[in-house]
């Protein structure tokens, strides 16, 4: 199946919002690196369609999303230029993998967090690593009592995300529970904390009656007050952020294991992504 | 004075109290210094526990004023300065956990504030760590619980029950005194199921972060909150 | 620098802008006084303020200032209806320099309202109770130290619905204050934050019922002023240091002028020629028919 049919979007004129789903709820929304490519050819037709103020991103399922696709781990880095030299991805791969598809300019993360338009998050089920980050970047998020935020990746090679959004948004001591803790966020604890907007039981309703205050802004006030966000993030050094993640989860894909340390990769090459995944997220515990 | 013990990937740093700190007391600064250096640097350590064995985490406490000479030399040495005492807790290259019983007077809180994660007894307090120490880091509180919350402590010098501690952020866990210590334990044993790579290169991604943030400069400029506060006092118009 | 603003808008802003000083224990209060228009702010009225917070600034009597309003709300935000010299004949359109006069000299920048308060060497108390709104959300209310809020506050910015977000709800420092979600919201939805909801955000320190609100804020501003003048002067000191190293005093883009060239597509409301038809009034109330736009009187109590 092509990444096209994994991503689907659509314009709603009469309501001046456009809509991007994940469709790949066979394997809960993951989402792999030509999907993330694809949601941002989609967020080029928002931005260059004045028509558009509003965009909701969703996933078609239970699931929001159930994090990155782990077979693109590794398979990224070969892809980037210099990936397949030699028999590892030489550091410029990893680094180029790392900014080009996820944290630099053209990246999916940086793409929705400064997108020009109004972007609304329906968050429901798995909300993990990629769909962390679609909550962190996202203007405005609904979740679902069933909702659930972390990034259990973390636990297999340390902290190669962005975490300087995430002390904006949740303060310094809950996002290093998140990080070090092997926890998954309840919608009830994410509201609590200042990750979501609300948590609602007709997600889709709420989702739509933002939008729609959203979408009853003039277009001059809305890419104005965007472009005020931007300044603001950059002073806010979530810039910086981005770019320091580069260049530590680049390197933290040389990572070593001590004895009796767990390594997710090895477990993926043996027993496959379901059963890596299942025994990775074991001890994931609900708070 | 201070002691360490390492089991499972799991360093604790233990003393009577924490409460020397808020008194200035540089042996015991340096001492504990040395003990969170020495632990971050053991490789089989992936958690340090700071942990006390009497009834207050930090039992109160005022410094005597410092004149300025001192402030810019030893008392920087001690306290201020990046290689000492709560630089080392806050930029370690491990998981630092504060277990916190009883009362934090001002040091107590800035080792709360410097720590990555906290637990603390239903019976804990925190006493604004701004009123009295200089070198207390208002960019870490207002990261922690946000910029007004952390306003409101630095102006009010008020003390923070652990119920509200922990609804605005500043800790983790509040549980009942008995259960404190499994707590922290199974607190440590979900940090140690991380990779040791993973856990240093995770903190040095933190300490670039914190650093953009001005974790850094703020602590930089503790020698001139030092001079200013002291500068006061000798001229009598503050009083402690 | 001149003081602009018309010979009858400069007379009124002294009874519009109340100044009064408890020696003991050391409160000045700052009461805006204009209840007829929930405490719109004009021109003079801010240029007022500025003089009055650098009186409290040097008068060794006064620990804390209170900004607090009369009436119904503490206030809607600066008054949008006004003559103070912006038009000049040989000018068919507002010029750039003016614009920078209005957003930046008269409100961020280094001479205006909100750093005079957000610079303040004394503690500052905002008082909040009905509409806080716009300027005087980001620029009274979250410049302000300490914020004590009435359970009915409506706190926001309103004025995004019908004039377009200001850019100054982005800010760094409201990011700081409420947290990143909680300031996007208030920009891309023009919804309000209640009394108990800016509590649990984080900008608000302390709550109390509409009529119990004035007792609050003197307890609180009684227990600051018990502290030695030294220690407080001390402590402010400090703040200000550190926000300027978290870069918080300042906004991201100083006065934001783009705001006030902003123009509303055909298929959009456009608020200042409907004001010209029917007045202001009018055109507001022709703003609140609009479907699916949020409702400045609803709380947001409902959050769950």
């Amino acid at each position: 199946m092509s990444s096209h049919e994994h991503v689907e979007f659509s314009i709603d004129r009469e309501r001046y919002t456009a809509r991007i789903t994940l469709r790949r709820p066979a394997a809960e929304n993951r989402v792999t690196t030509a999907m993330a490519t694809q949601i941002c050819d989609f967020l080029d037709v928002v931005e260059q369609d004045d028509d558009i103020k509003v965009v909701v991103l969703s996933g078609e399922g239970e699931h929001l999303c159930a994090g990155w696709e782990p077979q693109d781990a590794w398979r990224q880095y070969l892809d980037a230029p210099g990936g397949s030299v030699r028999k590892h991805p030489s550091q410029r791969a990893r680094l180029i993998a790392a900014d080009e598809n996820w944290w630099g300019p053209r990246g999916l993360y940086t793409r929705l967090l400064r997108c020009r338009k109004v972007t609304v998050l329906e968050a429901r089920g798995k909300c993990f690593e990629t769909g962390l980050y679609f909550a962190l970047c996202c203007d405005l998020v609904v979740a679902g009592a069933d909702a659930r935020f972390a990034c259990p990746r973390w636990r297999n090679v340390g902290v190669d995300g962005d975490m300087a959004l995430l002390f904006a948004t949740v303060g310094l001591k809950r996002a290093k529970e998140l990080m070090f803790c092997d926890v998954a966020w309840s919608a009830r604890t994410a509201l609590a904390y200042g990750l979501v907007d609300y948590v609602a039981d007709d997600v889709a309703a709420k989702v739509e009656e933002l939008a729609n205050m959203s979408a009853s802004i003039m277009r001059d006030g809305i890419v104005t007050e965007k472009y005020a966000v931007f300044a603001s993030l950059d002073k806010m050094g979530i810039g910086h952020s981005f770019a320091a993640t580069t260049v530590v989860g680049a390197s933290l894909s040389n990572i070593h294991f001590q004895p009796g340390e767990y390594n997710f990769l090895r477990d993926l090459r043996d027993n496959g992504v379901d059963e890596a995944l299942s025994t990775s997220r074991r001890g994931l515990r609900d708070v | 004075m201070i002691t360490t013990s390492v089991d499972n990937w799991c360093g604790v740093i233990e003393a009577a109290d924490y409460g020397p700190l808020s008194r200035h007391e540089a042996p015991f600064a340096r001492a504990l210094r040395q003990a969170v250096v020495d632990l971050s640097d053991d490789d089989h350590v992936k958690v340090i526990v700071l942990r006390t064995t009497h009834g207050d985490f930090a039992g109160a406490g005022t410094p005597p004023p410092v004149d300025t000479t001192e402030v810019l030399t030893t008392w920087h040495r001690d306290f201020a300065a990046s290689s000492a005492v709560y630089q080392a807790v806050c930029f370690s290259k491990k998981v630092v956990v504060t277990e916190v019983a009883g009362h934090c007077s001002a040091a107590g809180s800035m080792l709360v504030l410097c720590s990555d994660l906290t637990v603390a007894a239903e019976n804990a307090t925190f006493a604004s760590p701004f009123t009295d120490l200089p070198e207390a880091n208002f960019v870490l509180a207002a990261l922690t619980m946000r910029l007004n919350r952390a306003k409101s402590w630095l102006l009010r010098g008020s003390t923070m029950p652990a119920a509200e501690a922990v609804s605005v952020g500043l800790v983790n866990q509040v549980v009942p005194a008995d259960e404190l210590a499994a707590t922290t334990r199974e607190l440590a044993r979900s940090v140690t199921g991380m990779p040791l790579d993973g856990i240093t290169m995770s903190k040095m991604l933190l300490q670039a972060v914190l650093d953009g943030h001005g974790v850094g400069r703020e602590f930089d400029l503790a020698d001139h909150y030092a001079i200013h506060r002291w500068a006061g006092l000798n001229a009598g118009t503050v009083q402690g | 620098m001149a003081r602009y603003g018309t010979p009858e808008s400069i007379a009124a802003a002294s009874t519009q802008v109340r100044y009064e000083v408890q020696r003991d224990p050391g409160i000045a209060y700052i009461t805006l006084n204009r209840p007829e228009k929930h405490n719109a702010m004009s021109v003079p009225m801010r240029d007022r303020i500025i003089d009055l917070v650098d009186e409290a600034n040097i008068d060794p009597d006064v620990k804390v200032i209170v900004f607090r309003g009369v009436g119904k709300s503490f206030c809607s935000g600066n008054e949008i209806n006004e003559e103070w010299g912006q038009r000049r004949p040989h000018e068919r359109r507002r010029t750039l320099t003016v614009g920078y006069r209005y957003g930046a000299d008269m409100a961020w920048g280094r001479l205006g309202f909100s750093q005079a308060i957000s610079r303040s060497p004394k503690v500052t108390i905002a008082q909040l109770h009905g509409y806080c709104a716009a300027a005087a959300y980001f620029m009274i209310a979250c410049k302000c130290d300490l914020v004590v809020a009435s359970d009915d506050a409506r706190i926001g910015a309103l004025e995004a619905r019908f004039l377009g977000p200001a850019g100054a709800v982005a800010s760094v420092h409201i990011n700081r204050i409420l947290g990143t979600k909680a300031a996007r919201r208030t920009g891309f939805t023009a919804m309000t934050m209640s009394g108990p909801e800016a509590r649990e955000l984080g900008l608000v320190t302390r709550l109390a019922h509409r009529d119990e609100l004035a007792e609050a804020t003197l307890a609180l501003a009684t227990e600051i002023a018990a502290t030695p003048t030294g220690q407080l002067l001390y402590l402010k000191a400090r703040l200000r240091a550190a926000e300027a190293v978290m870069d918080t005093s300042v906004p991201a883009i100083t006065g934001l002028l783009v705001s006030h060239f902003l123009q509303s597509a055909p298929d959009e409301m456009d608020f200042w020629r409907t004001a010209r038809q029917v007045g202001v009034g009018g055109a507001l109330d022709a703003d609140k028919k609009r479907t699916g736009a949020v409702d400045p009187r609803a709380g947001t109590e409902g959050t769950s």
